[in-house]
């Protein structure tokens, strides 16, 4: 018994000793990228000394280009370059993206094992702000006075003025920097693309139907579709794919002038809108109990996964779908093949004009901060002056002029090959996003449409360059024109918004679906107020305030 | 009980063996103190505003709201509908589906030994292996409009062509069926074992007696599982807050939330917008101690009533 | 009633017979409602991914394609993520069935001073858990964040197998047990020498339990081991079904292309790697199963 007793023991001896030895060892297994270039004599001055930067992001999921194999694409040898130009060494810990966020959440909630520079994308804005609180993230605008060499500064004030109000915090700190992204056309037009109604372009054809011009005219059609079974195989089974009849996210909701979200900017009029109060609502909801009595809208497609759409998609059974206007994703997975023609929005309502949702062609999104335990703030800001660099946004975005791009005689870059990644994996022709993006590599994209207009077949094309300049316009991420909102004012939402979402989402999908009476209208905007649709509306109205505030 | 010859060295000797278990089961009393009883502080957070990266404990940053996170649910205009969810979705699995595997149990065992037995046995418990996300897409699939259970409806003269996932009315039957398909057979294994330790001579003696096949099973093979059948019993009842929220997020959609909303869903919502931690953990505390004074009260009915017990 | 039977024999034999087939065509349709997801899973594996994608694969595979498995096979992340499996495995569900056995056995002696809390406090954790992050903590300053015991010690003790067992302690006759005290036996000669051998028949179940249990497990990985070389199997059914639910809505247009390319290269890659992955554990069932058999208890009682 005795004996038996101090087996265990030293038995959970040893292996807690075990334990720690191997927590210890596991950590030193990135190994830092070849000292080989030293000979070169490039701009590595031998007195300048290197600094190691301890970085911990998400790895990569893309099944065939893979950081590990980093050495064999010349754009990393290009990004290495950079990086011994600033002295600095990356000991990067990637950890496998799906786990990433349980990892980051716990590390950062326990303060232990913290690397200099973190990828807190995961993080929402509550959580970043209360951990700068606890003095986890440095503020970074000190440091970027401090040490910049004014990279950061000039791509932030000069580039991007959107960036600094929706990454500056109540308090006008700065904890994170950002991915920054803007697409132009002809070198300085803003270029948004549009989310919009696509329907079947070679249905169209081969049936001899007009393009629908107006909302009726686009039930009519779907309605042929089935009737004269355009892909022919026997059964009416030809849908309009509608998964958010319930949030007014799909672009049919705009054509009745509605918000795209339960609450939604109007960012020309700077003013916050909701579905509800707006005259098109009731439209609205009878438009969608016509496509659903008519049988044209799947409804076993509302609220479903990528999979079930992609199902239906690939059996050919899809005549229209909401998607990006320049998609081109869609038609290769078509069994038999396919078109998909954007439509612009459709007149729905005599007295309202039909509404576009676009998205903007700036975007501001993922984080990265410098942590406490960072001994070197110089180095880390050292490091995102490199990625505030043109020569760095060129790499990530493009990649390597006559390998991954080349510029047109109109002085736009496009892009040479947009072969699957198995196949780039081969040729590691491939750009530093593809290889690096978004791990703890932030990226910044000066994007154009000339490329994605040069892929694009003509009528896609044609849609497009009507886009630009469409007005009046909701956006599709709108929480992108919001300034981060105070403590008071985020306890509020988080109180309000699960509640008035459920029903909101719920009403709104069964008022579609015709499984409850418009008549109960009063009763049902009351019900709303009592979730406080209303303060929502104010909250979201002071936070667009100060983000249009914010120079 | 032994020791009664020897009233002296009575409370020696029990002291003596009481100490003897106890050293048995000290590793394991152990790892639950270290394991299961020291992390048990973070229920704290149920009682602040809690954020990661904030202390559990302290003084002068923690926003402490007593019960508020309570309050807060309970006054939830869907509290009610929650709740009642959650109970009845766990209700009907006990109700239609606790008796399968002990049924399921008893064929087998009339089975005949033989590879045809083994067969039945390890295919029946295939279901447990497949994935969730499998299993739903596969039950979306048979009920979609043109689905399989569509199909055999109108092969005998019936007329749907609503796709089942839409009318709040199914779900309740589409995730029992589903789930009970899912474990039967895997619930079984542990019956089986219990019949295995049953004295053959039993049987030859009720066959002597005339017992047929049925007599047997009813007094035989059955009395020898049902300390099991109660204890799992005790669990059930244990369990009858707790919905399968994972398999319902999967193939519920606004259109059924009347009857497919679970607390587990729904706090699923609530942590899309970031920051419940709090509430997140209010609730589910909640949940629990409901959930443990059911088995509370389960097991002292068993006790009184059946003999059998987990205490 | 039973005396009029007697007087029959041959009527229970013929029942017996129209008995025996009703069964079997019971346990047929069971076979087939159970057998048919693992077959559809197992078809559209190796159907062409278009078809696989479409759902239009119900009874025969459709076309023929290995491209998903050759992935899985080529990779070589996959086999060290088997061998780890294996190591989870096999410590797991040793650690755990020795831990449910030491639990168990204390708790069926009568004269157990204080059982009504010994069992409370096994009890309540299976109710009230602290959450993830003081979990966290604690492995961390154990110093098993990262190492393989981060997986396997916190998960050698299971509450609901100790139950288990104790239930089956408690049908053993006590009869049994007096005759081995009388001999003199301590309980651990008790526990060792008379209990577990006619006790196979729970040890098989908790094992099976156990090992199904921890081979299908991957929170524990997914919270502890962020190192990729530690991770078990289910890791990578996980990172499979995780790519695919990622909201299309929340992403930027270039986003969505990449997404959408991932997303579909999944489709079957999910089905491939459930087969890859839950084949070897599919025939512990069949290695245990002998201990099911009748008269187990029995044999072991003659020994």
């Amino acid at each position: 018994m005795k004996l038996w007793k101090r087996t265990f023991l030293s038995g959970l001896t040893a292996v807690l000793l075990v334990g720690s030895v191997a927590a210890c060892s596991s950590k030193t297994d990135n190994d830092a990228s070849g000292t080989k270039q030293e000979g070169n004599g490039s701009t590595t001055s031998s007195e300048q000394k290197v600094t190691k930067l301890k970085m911990l992001g998400p790895a990569g999921i893309n099944k065939y280009i893979k950081y590990d194999d980093r050495e064999n694409y010349p754009v990393w040898s290009e990004i290495d370059k950079l990086l011994k130009n600033e002295g600095l060494e990356l000991d990067n810990e990637f950890v496998p993206a799906e786990q990433y966020e349980v990892v980051l959440k716990t590390r950062m909630a326990s303060g232990s094992n913290l690397p200099d520079i973190v990828n807190i994308s995961k993080l929402d804005n509550t959580t970043v702000l209360n951990l700068a609180k606890q003095g986890v993230l440095l503020d970074l605008n000190p440091l970027i006075e401090k040490y910049s060499n004014g990279n950061i500064k000039k791509m932030y004030d000069q580039e991007f003025p959107y960036a600094r109000k929706s990454t500056t915090s109540p308090d006008g700190k700065m904890y994170w920097f950002s991915n920054l992204h803007k697409k132009t056309y002809q070198g300085k037009d803003p270029a948004p693309v549009s989310l919009t109604m696509l329907i079947r372009k070679d249905w169209l054809e081969k049936l001899n139907l007009p393009v629908p011009t107006t909302a009726d005219e686009y039930l009519e059609t779907l309605k042929k579709f089935r009737a004269l079974d355009a892909n022919g195989n026997g059964k009416q089974d030809e849908v309009l794919a509608y998964n958010y009849p319930g949030q007014f996210t799909g672009a049919i909701a705009q054509w009745f002038g509605l918000g795209s979200g339960i609450t939604a900017v109007d960012v020309e009029n700077k003013k916050i809108v909701s579905p509800w109060y707006q005259e098109g609502v009731k439209d609205y909801f009878r438009y969608m109990q016509r496509l659903v009595k008519e049988g044209v809208l799947d409804t076993s497609l509302i609220e479903a996964t990528g999979e079930q759409n992609q199902q239906k998609m690939t059996d050919n059974q899809i005549a229209s779908l909401h998607d990006y206007n320049l998609e081109n994703y869609q038609e290769p997975t078509i069994k038999g093949g396919g078109e998909f023609l954007p439509l612009m929005p459709l007149k729905a309502v005599e007295g309202i004009t039909p509404a576009m949702q676009q998205e903007p062609h700036f975007l501001i999104f993922n984080k990265y901060a410098i942590t406490k335990d960072c001994k070197d703030p110089a180095a880390a800001i050292k490091f995102f002056d490199m990625v505030y660099s043109e020569k760095y946004a060129d790499l990530m975005f493009w990649g390597i002029e006559g390998q991954t791009y080349k510029v047109e005689s109109n002085g736009a870059k496009v892009y040479l090959n947009n072969g699957p990644a198995e196949e780039l994996a081969k040729t590691k022709q491939v750009t530093g996003n593809m290889l690096l993006g978004d791990t703890v590599f932030p990226r910044v994209q000066f994007s154009n449409l000339e490329y994605e207009l040069s892929s694009a077949p003509k009528y896609k094309a044609d849609n497009e360059l009507q886009v630009l300049t469409y007005k009046p316009y909701y956006v599709n991420m709108n929480n992108n024109f919001l300034a981060i909102p105070d403590d008071k004012q985020l306890e509020t939402k988080t109180k309000i918004l699960t509640n008035l979402n459920t029903y909101s989402t719920e009403l709104a999908t069964k008022l579609a679906l015709g499984q409850k009476s418009l008549d109960d209208w009063d009763q049902y905007i009351a019900e709303l107020k009592k979730l406080g649709l209303d303060q929502l509306i104010e909250i979201d109205q002071q936070l667009l305030d100060r983000y249009n505030s914010i120079q | 009980m032994r020791a009664t010859s020897q009233p002296g060295k009575r409370v020696s000797f029990r002291l003596r063996e009481n100490m003897q278990l106890y050293l048995i089961m000290l590793p394991v009393l152990l790892h639950i103190f270290i394991f299961s009883y020291i992390p048990m502080y973070g229920i704290v957070i149920a009682f602040q505003n809690y954020y990661p990266g904030k202390p559990f404990f302290s003084f002068e940053s923690a926003n402490w709201v007593g019960l508020q996170h309570f309050i807060d649910f309970f006054s939830g205009p869907y509290f009610g509908r929650l709740m009642r969810n959650t109970f009845l979705l766990s209700f009907y699995t006990l109700v239609f589906g606790f008796w399968v595997p002990i049924l399921f149990a008893l064929l087998l065992n009339e089975l005949k030994s033989g590879i045809f037995k083994k067969f039945v046995q390890t295919a029946s418990y295939l279901p447990h292996f497949i994935s969730n996300v499998v299993v739903a897409g596969m039950v979306l699939s048979f009920i979609n409009a043109d689905g399989i259970i569509n199909a055999m409806v109108k092969l005998f003269g019936g007329e749907s062509t609503v796709a089942l996932n839409t009318e709040a009315g199914y779900f309740p039957a589409i995730y029992t069926i589903t789930n009970i398909w899912k474990s039967f057979g895997w619930s079984s294994i542990l019956y089986l074992a219990s019949m295995s330790s049953v004295d053959p001579h039993q049987y030859e003696a009720a066959k002597m007696d005339g017992a047929n096949r049925f007599k047997q099973m009813l007094h035989i093979t059955l009395p020898s599982i049902r300390p099991t059948i109660f204890i799992l019993l005790i669990f059930a009842v244990g369990n009858l807050l707790s919905a399968n929220s994972e398999f319902i997020l999967l193939i519920y959609n606004p259109m059924v939330y009347e009857t497919a909303d679970v607390i587990g869903t729904y706090l699923y919502r609530d942590g899309l917008l970031g920051g419940n931690f709090s509430s997140g953990t209010a609730v589910g505390l909640f949940i629990s101690l409901i959930n443990f004074s059911l088995l509370y009260i389960a097991n002292t009915l068993s006790r009184k009533y059946s003999d059998y017990a987990l205490w | 009633m039973i005396a009029s039977l007697k007087r029959n024999p041959n009527a229970i034999r013929q029942g017996s017979v129209l008995v025996d087939v009703v069964l079997l065509v019971i346990a047929l349709i069971i076979c087939f409602i159970t057998l048919y997801p693992f077959y559809f899973v197992i078809i559209m594996s190796i159907s062409n991914p278009q078809e696989v994608a479409a759902m239009n694969v119900f009874w025969f595979p459709k076309g023929f394609f290995l491209g998903s498995y050759e992935l899985i096979v080529r990779d070589t992340k996959m086999w060290w993520a088997y061998s780890n499996t294996l190591i989870y495995v096999s410590a797991g569900a040793f650690l755990n069935c020795l831990m449910a056995v030491l639990g168990a056995y204390p708790l069926t002696v009568r004269g157990l001073i204080g059982r009504k809390w010994v069992v409370a406090f096994i009890l309540i954790p299976m109710y009230f858990a602290g959450g993830l992050i003081p979990s966290y903590l604690l492995v961390n300053q154990l110093g098993l964040y990262n190492t393989m015991f981060a997986v396997i010690i916190p998960g050698m003790v299971s509450i609901w197998n100790i139950i288990l067992v104790r239930t089956f302690f408690a049908t053993i006759p006590e009869g049994l047990k007096e005759s081995a005290f009388i001999d003199g036996a301590s309980h651990w000669q008790m526990l060792f020498r008379v209990v577990l051998p006619i006790s196979k028949p729970i040890i098989a179940v908790i094992a099976i339990y156990s090992i199904v249990a921890i081979w299908n497990s991957w929170f524990d990985a997914l919270v502890y081991l962020p190192n990729e070389k530690l991770h078990p199997l289910q890791m990578y059914l996980y990172r499979v079904v995780v790519q695919q639910s990622v909201d299309l809505k929340t992403l930027s247009l270039q986003d969505t292309r990449n997404a959408v390319e991932n997303m579909l290269s999944n489709i079957q890659l999910k089905y491939a790697i459930i087969v890859f992955t839950t084949l070897p554990v599919i025939f512990t069932y069949p290695l245990f199963q002998k201990y099911f058999i009748k008269g187990a208890l029995l044999g072991s009682l003659k020994e």
